[in-house]
């Protein structure tokens, strides 16, 4: 076997190639991770904003999107009372009649942004358990509680929107009372309102939607209601599984991401290949040199991997550290939330695989056919 | 006493698309032990041929080659290596030394595939820098190094495992006259005073002349003999 | 010419090489395209020409066709109007408001006013007398029926409404080759918004100079009313709506910066690599007579070769992969059709083609600024 040391000095043999397949491999490391890390986050805030444990009633027809659903608000109470299993605290029902709705918002310093609105009462932290507050209270009417990651989604600073400050919905004001978390969830993303309050400004006389939350009590509990209910026209689907199915509307745009990052990903490695065979072309005699002295082709391709390996897994390293400084931790805001970019075990593992693939396959080809030629015709060759 | 080399009925022919062609017909030869052969022919006469053959660089189409014995023309490319390893030095027209190892850790390269201890080598290797004259290079990299210098690492690097078989493929042909005429020397040093068998290629008459016995090749046959008198070796 | 085929000739000699090339420059390229031909269909449709004549009239501050409720009963109202040519209540029922690829729209509209409000809407099949006759009847966009394989007879369920195709139609109006056209009061039944609510207007007026006043005009009449509204322009409102979408959009700029660049180097890198190897082949040819600029100009060619070659490859697939499948943006119920243009495709071409000369200048002047004996001595 030759020394390990032989591989390290080839690598500095010519700076500019080295820098080439150092640069190349963060490139593509850093795009793959991107893209993992894009996918991931946008799947974990829709996997966790919904709890297996709650079910949502919907208007027909309207399962795809809370947002376009009419709920007549009768239909809380009859819910509540003709539902058995329905998880009750202290004597009050787990249940949350609810309006979701989308509109511009104003801030106190001018800022007018699509924000995502709820109008809830206390009941709905009974059902989403997620939600912790922060400080503040509970909003009263003409108040709302803002999610810690709302001012994500108006982009401005975490300060605008602090306990006391106002908001303006269309020319009603509003003053925060309220700051609350709900981690790894859209909820968090969200300004909750006194759902009377909300109902009056956007002049809605029904509900988006009702949130149960189940006890004993399971999904067909809940069917069973809104067929002999048939006259509220409801449509019953579990939270996560709603989620989940907004997530499939993303898929498309997920489709996107991928696709750009592995074209830009393979013009790095046809780039990098070029530059590897051009830099093995170079080296046939040595290595016939080489194996005339005696050692096997095996060993010579083992050196060359441990060569493209060092490059690749520098190039790596590099593309972590620019992940975890630039990517790690960055919250992006989409239509129904925010979530958060994270380099999570699973994506470093990916990276590593990714750099150990790049030196070692992609150092395949061109090795072979460093070693490919008989001696004879390697020795003669230019 | 048996000849270190015997090459008997030996053939190689080849295809390069529809034409058959053949460096080497039929030839026999032998070649005792600690005689400095030299090799000559115009080109594709087949004499590099020859030398990749007894060298195990390259195996023949038919016929046998005995190198102290061991008929070295059936082994596999893999027992070929190893034999190599062990048997042959090879001396190339261009050196071919690592550019980006020194003179010493070239030289030592052949000695990484034993068994030997760092100290081990270190004596060996010391021992060819020394006998080549160029005990005092040895830190120096092949860029620091003259032509002459060069050739002189490659034939340590060729002689540091002890083979008993030196094949040199126009070892002078890269150098001036100066520097050519002490690498014949030290070559014929190695044959006469240190018992290893040498076989070289060469177009150079002076090179030649400093071998025991010169062979002419021609169309992949052995064509002359001549043998070089005592008196004008040193 | 001669040194155009001696170029050709000489990117056969390391076939590998120049294959890996040209596929990279054929991925870069195609991704360029295919944000270019992104970009053109926005501008298309959020650009405002001196031909545009139609106004849109939504509820103030509201975006979600869902939640912009209008009195059916304000079409009297802006058909008095002076200016306004015809006005046509549609009421919009969407799938998904946020910005996606699988976007499902109906219009509903009143069934005989609309070939009198579009007249360059063409029915490709089925018949507009069906659509008129069918209560449940809908006239589907071209491109809608291509992405859900309709055709004329084909019953679809979607968004809590059930259709019948009746027709299909295309039209030099974008929005209205991926939507559903049905019947104003059977979508707003099956949609239960009631009879007698519109999600807005559209109003054709009688020249571009007059789409200002006549919207403010509008916008006076009902701003104390209970539904106050805001009118604009079809393709401002567009562009003020479909936020996300043109966020996204937007976005995707970046990545055909990122394209170019990647482009760039990958030739630059192999006519670098090129240069190396011939540093004594092209000595040679000095020697032989040839001059420098001429050297210089070989390996120009070379690289404007690639870049070429690699070009087409990716343009034309970019172009022919939106032209085969329809693909559709949609966002707050308004959609986009991602369609491939000729100006995209021979701007593309042209790009690729001025990267490929750019990224050899540097390796040009490398193979010629070295001095001869030099070169000749490798």
């Amino acid at each position: 076997m030759l020394p390990f040391s032989y591989a390290l000095r080839n690598l500095f043999r010519d700076p500019s190639r080295l820098l080439q397949t150092v640069g190349g491999s963060a490139v593509v490391v850093v795009l793959l991770i991107a893209a993992v890390a894009l996918n991931q986050g946008m799947d974990s805030v829709l996997s966790s904003s919904g709890s297996s444990e709650n079910v949502i009633l919907l208007g027909k027809g309207s399962e795809e999107s809370i947002e376009r659903s009419e709920v007549g608000i009768d239909a809380e109470s009859a819910a509540a009372t003709s539902i058995p299993g329905l998880k009750e605290v202290l004597g009050v029902t787990a249940i949350s009649g609810e309006i979701t709705y989308q509109a511009p918002i104003r801030t106190a310093s001018g800022v007018e942004e699509q924000a995502l609105l709820r109008g809830v009462f206390e009941t709905a932290l009974l059902v989403h358990d997620t939600v912790r507050l922060m400080e503040g209270s509970f909003p009263g009417p003409g108040e709302v509680m803002v999610g810690h990651l709302a001012h994500r989604i108006l982009g401005v600073a975490q300060e605008d929107l602090a306990i006391g400050k106002s908001l303006y919905f269309g020319e009603s004001e509003i003053t925060i009372s309220g700051r609350f978390t709900a981690p790894g969830t859209v909820l968090e993303s969200e300004i909750w309102f006194d759902r009377n309050d909300l109902a009056s400004l956007t002049q809605r006389d029904s509900l988006s939607s009702i949130t149960l939350r189940l006890a004993e009590g399971d999904i067909d509990d809940v069917e069973l209601f809104t067929f002999q209910r048939n006259d509220l026209e409801l449509a019953s689907i579990r939270e996560d599984l709603y989620y989940q199915k907004l997530g499939l509307f993303y898929e498309p745009i997920k489709i996107m991401t991928w696709v750009t990052a592995a074209l830009v990903a393979a013009g790095a490695i046809f780039g990098g290949l070029n530059t590897l065979y051009a830099a093995f072309a170079a080296r046939i005699k040595e290595m016939a040199t080489l194996q005339s002295i005696g050692y096997t082709r095996t060993a010579l391709f083992i050196s060359l991997i441990q060569e493209s390996l060092l490059a690749t897994l520098s190039g790596t390293l590099i593309a972590f550290i620019a992940a975890w400084l630039f990517l790690d931790g960055q919250t992006v805001p989409f239509s129904v939330g925010t979530f958060t970019l994270t380099l999570t075990p699973g994506v470093i593992f990916t990276g590593l695989i990714t750099g150990i693939f790049l030196g070692s396959l992609g150092t395949l080809p061109p090795a072979i056919r460093c070693l490919l030629p008989t001696l004879p015709k390697a020795l003669r060759s230019h | 006493m048996s000849p270190l080399i015997s090459i008997e009925s030996v053939t190689k022919t080849f295809s390069k698309g529809n034409t058959t062609i053949k460096p080497l017909v039929d030839l026999s030869l032998d070649v005792p032990r600690g005689e400095f052969l030299s090799l000559m022919g115009p080109s594709g006469s087949g004499k590099t041929t020859l030398l990749n053959l007894i060298a195990g660089i390259d195996s023949p189409t038919s016929g046998e080659i005995l190198i102290d014995g061991r008929d070295i023309a059936h082994l596999s490319r893999t027992e070929l290596t190893k034999w190599r390893s062990v048997h042959v030095g090879y001396i190339f027209q261009l050196y071919h030394l690592v550019p980006i190892l020194s003179a010493y850790e070239n030289i030592e390269l052949p000695l990484l595939l034993g068994k030997l201890s760092k100290a081990e080598r270190k004596e060996k290797i010391l021992a060819a820098l020394n006998l080549v004259g160029l005990g005092d290079r040895a830190d120096h990299r092949p860029s620091e190094l003259s032509g002459g210098q060069e050739q002189r690492v490659a034939i340590a690097r060729a002689i540091v495992h002890d083979p008993d078989l030196l094949v040199a493929d126009e070892p002078t042909g890269d150098l001036d006259r100066e520097s050519a005429d002490s690498i014949l020397t030290l070559l014929n040093t190695l044959a006469t005073k240190h018992a290893k068998t040498i076989v070289m290629v060469t177009h150079d008459p002076k090179a030649s002349a400093a071998a025991h016995r010169t062979l002419q090749l021609e169309k992949g046959r052995l064509v002359e003999e001549s043998r070089t008198p005592l008196s004008s070796l040193s | 010419m001669k040194i155009v085929i001696l170029a050709l000739k000489n990117l056969t000699r390391n076939r590998l090489r120049s294959i890996l090339t040209i596929l990279g420059v054929a991925a870069g390229m195609f991704l360029y395209a295919s944000v270019q031909t992104m970009q053109h269909s926005l501008s298309r449709a959020t650009k405002t020409s001196a031909a545009d004549t139609t106004l849109v009239v939504y509820r103030k501050n509201r975006f979600c066709p869902s939640t912009s409720r209008l009195p059916e009963h304000y079409l009297s109202t802006i058909e008095s109007m002076p200016g306004v040519r015809q006005v046509i209540p549609i009421q919009i029922a969407v799938n998904n408001c946020g910005a996606s690829l699988d976007v499902i729209t109906f219009r509903g509209v009143p069934p005989e006013t609309l070939k009198k409000y579009n007249p360059n809407i063409k029915v490709i099949a089925g018949s507009y007398d069906d659509f008129v006759k069918r209560s449940d009847g809908a006239l589907v966009g071209q491109h809608f029926a291509n992405r859900r394989g309709l055709s004329p007879g084909d019953k679809f369920e979607a968004v809590g409404v059930n259709v019948t195709v009746a027709g299909i139609i295309s039209s030099s109006s974008p929005q209205d080759e991926n939507v559903a056209y049905v019947h104003l009061p059977f979508l707003q039944q099956a949609s239960r918004v009631g009879l007698g609510v519109v999600t807005q207007f559209n109003v054709k007026v009688e020249s571009a100079d007059q789409l200002q006043p006549i919207a403010q005009q509008i916008d006076e009449t009902f701003k104390a009313d209970q539904q106050p509204t805001n009118t604009r322009p079809e393709k401002a409102f567009f562009a003020e709506t479909a936020k996300q979408m043109i966020e996204l959009i937007g976005f995707t700029r970046w990545l055909g910066l990122g394209a170019v660049f990647a482009v760039l180097g990958l030739v630059a890198n192999a006519v670098l690599l090129i240069v190396r190897g011939r540093v004594k082949e092209n000595a040679i040819f000095q020697t032989l007579g040839f001059s420098r600029l001429a050297i210089g100009f070989m390996v120009i060619t070379e690289g404007f070769l690639l870049g070429l070659i690699g070009g087409l490859i990716g343009v034309i697939g970019a172009t022919s992969f939106f032209h085969f499948k329809s693909f559709t943006l949609g966002n707050e119920g308004l959609t986009l059709a991602i369609s491939p243009s000729a100006s995209v495709t021979l701007s593309g071409i042209g790009m690729a083609i001025a990267l490929g000369v750019l990224s050899s200048l540097y390796p040009a002047w490398k193979a010629t600024s070295r001095p001869l004996v030099q070169s000749l001595n490798t």
